[in-house]
């Protein structure tokens, strides 16, 4: 297979779908799986608050029910990226994406402010409008090449086509960033920085991940 | 949140051992290259900070310093 | 190695120092010594040191641990010739780490400057742009194929200039005191640096040592090649002083313009690889 990320380390095969290490996916891997440690044993921070127009200050409380709950998205948001960075399939990858959108969604959405709940919702219809070029990239190239396992792919013979490869990258580019440009200033009015580091550290590896995809098929 | 001298030093000590273990292991050719440079970035940033920590780190019969009337 | 780590962080400062100098020195300043970063991040480390009451204790020393593991780890990527895609990788989850130091302290000048972190993604984006330019000649991103092939058809600064152009431009929005420095500029206090005093200090200013060091390395071996080491430090100076120029002679850039400049350069790479694509069989 086509040493894009350096030389495979090991491959795991459930069958004909397969993980594969490279070092490269290794360090997105355990990049994945080093902040969901953090966001498990963190506890939110009290984000400090400037009244507008004067000199008062508070410091906004997260309630446990809410941490619980967010805490819950948050490691399912790393769940999904760590599938995302070692799948060797490229539906299961789509799926992952499709995942780490939702969660990232789920982030802030338990978050009991109306700014906040805003930016959730425009996340939401951005992230929800890219399933449409993501799942039909995977479809587009299952349809051309008769596979979707990534080693497959790039072992050549079938020319995949180069829309289905402009479709993922937009696809996972309205799953991850392009909400952000949408969302994300109202995004950080959120207290928990384990949480919300989550939302952007998950947009950014399955980035991270389909640049290597696509150059690699 | 002041660090009791003690674990400082635990840490310090930790890491410090362990960069010295796997310096030593890796010139005699007992681990590869790539063991070796794992075992360091995971080692070197404890070792960067408890180093750091270890030399303000408070023995426990400080004084509170004068602030003022 | 450690050796290396060590070596690397301090010449690493050492490059930043040179380059307060520099811009010191073209603003018609006396500025400080050359060593000064060196000093300053001993300074801190001296310093005492505590966790901010409102923090998430966890994340706000954890960050710390991960942003000098992620530099070290590159540095290792660079000096075993391995992919260069890893080292941008690292090079983008650097956003993570800054955005990580904003947040983790709960106070709004870290927090805007985390939030500005995140918003000038599109800076990296001429990175991958880049490794595209790269990758249609050489056939592979693994660092040692790159200065194999350089070592036959001559250092890509001169096949690909547009390319070694966007990576500079990707430096010069990591340096301090630049156009593109809105994370740390001084409306919002150090930005993201702002709540981490003391020995966390000293340990970012380890991280910034290590990743000026890895990122001009990395150009050099990138655009240049393989060349005697003494050669490599040299033209790393030579380039630091030049990026030092561009940094004195231009005013930070406002949040919204220097992202605006920055998709305006990814544009332009974009359509270069789109050329190259066409061009090149």
């Amino acid at each position: 297979m086509l040493s894009i990320g350096g030389q495979d380390l090991f491959v795991l095969e459930f069958g004909d779908i397969l993980h594969y290490f490279s070092p490269y996916t290794l360090t997105l891997f355990l990049l994945a799986v080093l902040f969901t440690g953090l966001a498990i044993i963190s506890r939110p921070e009290e984000q400090i608050e400037i009244a507008f127009g004067g000199d008062a200050y508070y410091a906004k409380e997260t309630t446990l029910p809410e941490m619980r709950f967010r805490r819950f998205m948050a490691i399912a948001c790393g769940l999904a990226s760590i599938g995302a960075m070692v799948s060797g399939d490229l539906f299961n990858y789509t799926l992952f994406t499709s995942m780490v959108g939702i969660t990232n969604v789920g982030i802030v959405a338990a978050v009991k402010n109306r700014h906040v709940l805003n930016a959730a919702y425009a996340y939401g219809i951005v992230a929800m409008i890219a399933t449409l070029p993501l799942f039909g990239s995977a479809a587009l190239i299952v349809a051309t090449t008769g596979t979707l396992s990534i080693p497959a792919l790039a072992a050549g013979g079938q020319a995949v086509p180069l829309v289905g490869k402009a479709l993922l990258v937009l696809g996972v580019v309205g799953e991850g960033m392009a909400p952000f440009y949408a969302a994300k200033a109202e995004m950080f009015r959120a207290p928990g920085a384990p949480y919300v580091i989550m939302c952007s550290l998950s947009s950014l590896l399955i980035f991270l991940r389909v640049v290597e995809i696509v150059t690699t098929i | 949140m002041a660090m009791k001298r003690k674990t400082v030093e635990y840490g310090l000590t930790a890491s410090a051992l362990i960069i010295v273990i796997a310096w030593i292991a890796l010139t005699t050719g007992a681990i590869p290259l790539w063991a070796a440079e794992a075992v360091f970035v995971v080692a070197f940033p404890a070792l960067v900070l408890t180093l750091g920590l270890w030399w303000r780190a408070g023995g426990g019969e400080e004084d509170f310093p004068f602030i003022g009337y | 190695m450690i050796e290396y780590l060590v070596c690397a962080a301090a010449f690493g400062l050492l490059l930043l120092g040179i380059h307060r100098k520099v811009i010191a020195r073209i603003q018609m300043r006396p500025g400080p010594p050359v060593w000064q970063e060196i000093l300053h991040a001993l300074k801190f480390s001296f310093k005492s040191t505590w966790v901010p009451r409102t923090a998430s204790a966890t994340l706000f020393v954890g960050i710390v641990l991960v942003a000098i593991a992620i530099w070290s780890a590159a540095l290792f990527v660079v000096l075993a010739g391995e992919s260069i895609l890893i080292l941008i990788g690292i090079y983008m989850l650097h956003k993570i780490v800054e955005h990580g130091f904003g947040l983790s302290s709960g106070s709004p000048y870290g927090k805007f400057g985390g939030v500005r972190s995140v918003i000038s993604a599109a800076s990296e984006i001429p990175l991958f742009v880049t490794i595209t330019a790269i990758y249609f000649f050489t056939g592979s991103l693994l660092l040692r194929d790159i200065v194999a092939y350089q070592a036959v058809h001559g250092p890509l600064l001169l096949i690909v200039p547009p390319a070694a152009i966007a990576m500079y431009l990707v430096i010069l929005s990591k340096l301090p005191f630049g156009p593109f420095s809105i994370v740390e500029s001084k409306e919002i206090v150090s930005g993201y640096k702002t709540e981490h005093f003391g020995v966390w200090r000293a340990a970012l200013a380890v991280t910034d040592g290590l990743k000026t060091f890895v990122l001009l390395y990395a150009f050099v071996l990138i655009f240049l090649g393989a060349l005697p080491f003494w050669l490599i430090l040299a033209l790393m100076t030579a380039v630091l002083v030049s990026l030092s120029f561009v940094c004195a002679i231009t005013p930070v850039l406002s949040p919204y313009d220097s992202v605006t400049v920055q998709s305006i350069i990814t544009g332009l790479m974009l359509a270069y690889i789109g050329y190259l694509w066409w061009v090149v069989p």
